[in-house]
């Protein structure tokens, strides 16, 4: 089976947050869209995103660094949020593995966004329905876009290449070569949802015993 | 064998004519007080629903509710509504069937306390819902639409699980009405005869009707005790099923059916002082039976804190740092105050009832009761922020107070509650005549039986002492 999913590199992201705008782009154009974006410079901004940049500051003085950390929905093997939809709006495609809302379907009761453990459901108030990364399906498999394009927004946008997208089934992968050769780990894998997404760990220790 | 006289639960001498009348007094003639109170209900019903609407035009931002705090009051308030209504069925169904004889005066108006909390918890998983208008999808009907509800899901099971028990509860309400309402038709006239006519189900009191109406009712309490059980387990699965940190516990059902019958005797102790004092039902609602109310209700206080207890002792020796994190940070964290009134009010205000003096003193118990419901009510709230405020990811981190629009309908809910209370208690008798009748039938016999015994003792006959006088069949005439 098919296992689509983001390896990231947190050896070379730098917090630049072109896959959060170019990801925003794409999907609120796309089918996912419009995503609202209200109050954007108040005090108190809400919006939705699929993709969000985390900036953590780790280690203590003056052993520290600062750990750019990208999160979108894990694509989890055994997602959480599936099983809690009353509507079936909520599910895990055998395909690809992708997970996926459909909009038409979802009530709005927001009870997946209560069972992801990793906050990476977004609600959008405005068409009152859940929302969530979609691993951009409605680019990936675009016939009319050339080959090396069909990749999510925000791959094709990072210019640090952190992002890499592949089968983490195919052994063969770049994603799984990558998530081998470098010990990727996976988000709370005590949780037992066992995320597609990888991250890739950091190698350079500034002196600081901590890191992401 | 000479048994230690109880205290009477009630005055076995009272005529059954004056039982018919006092109910039926209770049932006429709304005063200025109480149209005051019903304009105040529907005030606080409306507000709601101008709150209501506003969420709907607005959208849930209104209400504050987006990642990552999704439910928060609201969920809080469903449970505590569905808590109340567990009580109704302790003292219908539970004490039915042991044959705990004081429920007999109280227990038609804990009974219409369970429908009533039930119909108003109904409507908040209703309420958050974003798209509302599409609330049917989570029943199975046949559609071309391909829309076919998960079974998996928790909510799936509330829809179903709360269905049931409303319809279950509201049929043995009106089950166990059905001798009152024959004696109602034959007492009144106009319109009431006709409406007590048509609800009696032409009752008349003969020998296979009570013989049916018995097994019927003790049939339904069978069925409705496990029914209340499952209910609140599976709204405690509502959290429990997610593996958020302070709610994936597995001793979460048993300590929401106790909390919920903790709440739902608090609130039986509330509306026992309200009848007791604005219906003149003094004669009905004595002070010994508040004794047992209340001893029951520190009984399950005590249960609910021993389960509050083991809970935060599981999470405290366990391994896993996102739960003892949530832990420490109700204790001492932005929630605190409301996590301490909640020990406060749930664990320790319960300790009043121990004396006797206060459990007889009718404004404190008043007072007790509705500290005892409060605690209740945070305990829920504290179910929910905290493990919302602190979930497993730092950027979910957030503290949310409840904005306007939710209290409005929090608030709004107990007006609606109310104002369906209000009506009933003028519709429908709040005290359940042809069981107090038998319950003075009882007594009398007892008192009887003591008597002769006595009797027997002073010129004691060896033969004699053996025969017992016949006590007979318990009023089965009442009608």
């Amino acid at each position: 089976m098919t296992q689509l999913a983001l390896v990231i590199d947190l050896n070379v992201c730098v917090g630049c947050h072109a896959c959060v705008t170019s990801c925003k782009e794409w999907n609120t154009s796309g089918q996912a869209g419009p995503m609202p974006d209200d109050n954007p410079y108040g005090a108190d901004p809400s919006g939705v995103f699929f993709n969000r940049v985390q900036t953590y500051e780790v280690g203590s003085f003056p052993h520290t660094e600062t750990v750019h950390f990208p999160k979108s929905c894990l694509h989890c093997e055994d997602p959480p949020c599936v099983p809690v939809c009353p509507t079936g709006a909520s599910h895990k495609r055998e395909a690809d593995g992708i997970v996926l809302v459909d909009y038409d379907k979802c009530i709005g009761c927001k009870y997946c966004s209560w069972a992801c453990p990793y906050g990476a459901r977004e609600f959008d108030e405005h068409s009152q329905v859940m929302k969530k990364c979609t691993l951009c399906v409605d680019r990936i498999y675009d016939q009319t876009l050339p080959e090396q394009e069909r990749k999510p927004a925000c791959v094709m946008a990072c210019p640090a290449n952190a992002r890499i997208f592949g089968d983490i089934h195919d052994p063969d992968s770049q994603a799984s070569q990558m998530i081998r050769e470098q010990q990727g780990y996976a988000l709370m894998p005590e949780l037992g949802t066992q995320p597609a997404n990888h991250y890739l760990p950091r190698h350079i220790r500034r002196g600081s015993d901590d890191s992401a | 064998m000479a048994q230690v006289i109880q205290d009477k639960i009630i005055d076995e001498n009272l005529k059954w004519s004056q039982i018919n009348q006092d109910v039926i007094r209770s049932m006429q003639a709304p005063g200025k007080a109480y149209w005051i109170t019903f304009a105040v209900c529907v005030a606080m019903f409306l507000t709601a629903v101008a709150a209501e609407i506003y969420q709907y035009k607005v959208g849930m931002g209104a209400a504050g509710l987006n990642n990552p705090h999704m439910w928060d009051m609201y969920i809080a308030t469903f449970v505590f509504w569905i808590g109340m209504s567990h009580a109704g069925t302790l003292l219908s169904a539970i004490l039915h069937i042991i044959h705990a004889q004081w429920r007999k005066p109280i227990y038609r108006f804990a009974e219409a306390m369970t429908t009533f909390s039930l119909m108003t918890a109904g409507f908040f998983p209703m309420i958050h819902l974003g798209r509302v208008w599409n609330l049917y999808w989570v029943l199975p009907y046949v559609s071309d639409r391909g829309i076919w509800p998960n079974f998996r899901s928790p909510l799936v099971w509330d829809a179903f699980a709360i269905s049931t028990y409303l319809s279950a509860s509201a049929l043995f309400l009106v089950i166990g009405m059905i001798p009152d309402l024959a004696i109602l038709r034959d007492h009144t006239k106009g319109w009431r005869k006709k409406f007590y006519g048509i609800l009696a189900l032409g009752w008349r009191g003969d020998d296979r009707q009570w013989r049916n109406f018995r097994k019927t009712y003790m049939l339904m309490a069978c069925f409705l005790i496990p029914l209340a059980i499952s209910v609140h387990s599976i709204v405690s699965s509502d959290f429990a099923m997610s593996i958020m940190p302070g709610w994936h516990v597995t001793t979460f059902p048993p300590y929401f059916v106790a909390g919920a019958l903790y709440s739902g005797c608090a609130a039986i102790m509330t509306l026992f002082i309200c009848l007791r004092y604005f219906f003149h039902m003094e004669e009905y609602m004595t002070k010994n039976i508040m004794e047992k109310t209340t001893k029951l209700t520190f009984a399950i206080a005590m249960v609910w804190t021993y389960l509050n207890l083991i809970e935060f002792a599981s999470t405290w020796y366990g391994h896993n740092i996102y739960d003892k994190e949530v832990l420490i940070s109700k204790a001492t964290g932005p929630y605190a105050v409301v996590f301490w009134t909640m020990i406060i009010c749930g664990s320790v205000v319960p300790f009043t009832l121990c004396f006797q003096k206060l459990r007889r003193h009718m404004p404190t118990m008043f007072v007790v009761s509705l500290l005892l419901q409060l605690g209740m009510y945070v305990e829920r709230w504290m179910i929910v922020a905290p493990t919302l405020s602190q979930a497993h990811q730092p950027h979910q981190w957030d503290v949310l107070w409840a904005p306007v629009v939710q209290w409005a309908i929090v608030f709004g809910s107990f007006g609606w509650f109310a104002l369906l209370f209000l009506v009933f208690v003028k519709l429908f008798p709040s005290v359940s005549m042809y069981e107090v009748k038998e319950l003075t039938f009882h007594l009398q016999h007892e008192a009887e039986e003591e008597k002769w015994l006595a009797d027997q003792e002073k010129h004691a006959t060896p033969e004699g002492a053996r025969e017992k006088p016949v006590t007979g069949r318990p009023g089965l005439e009442g009608a």
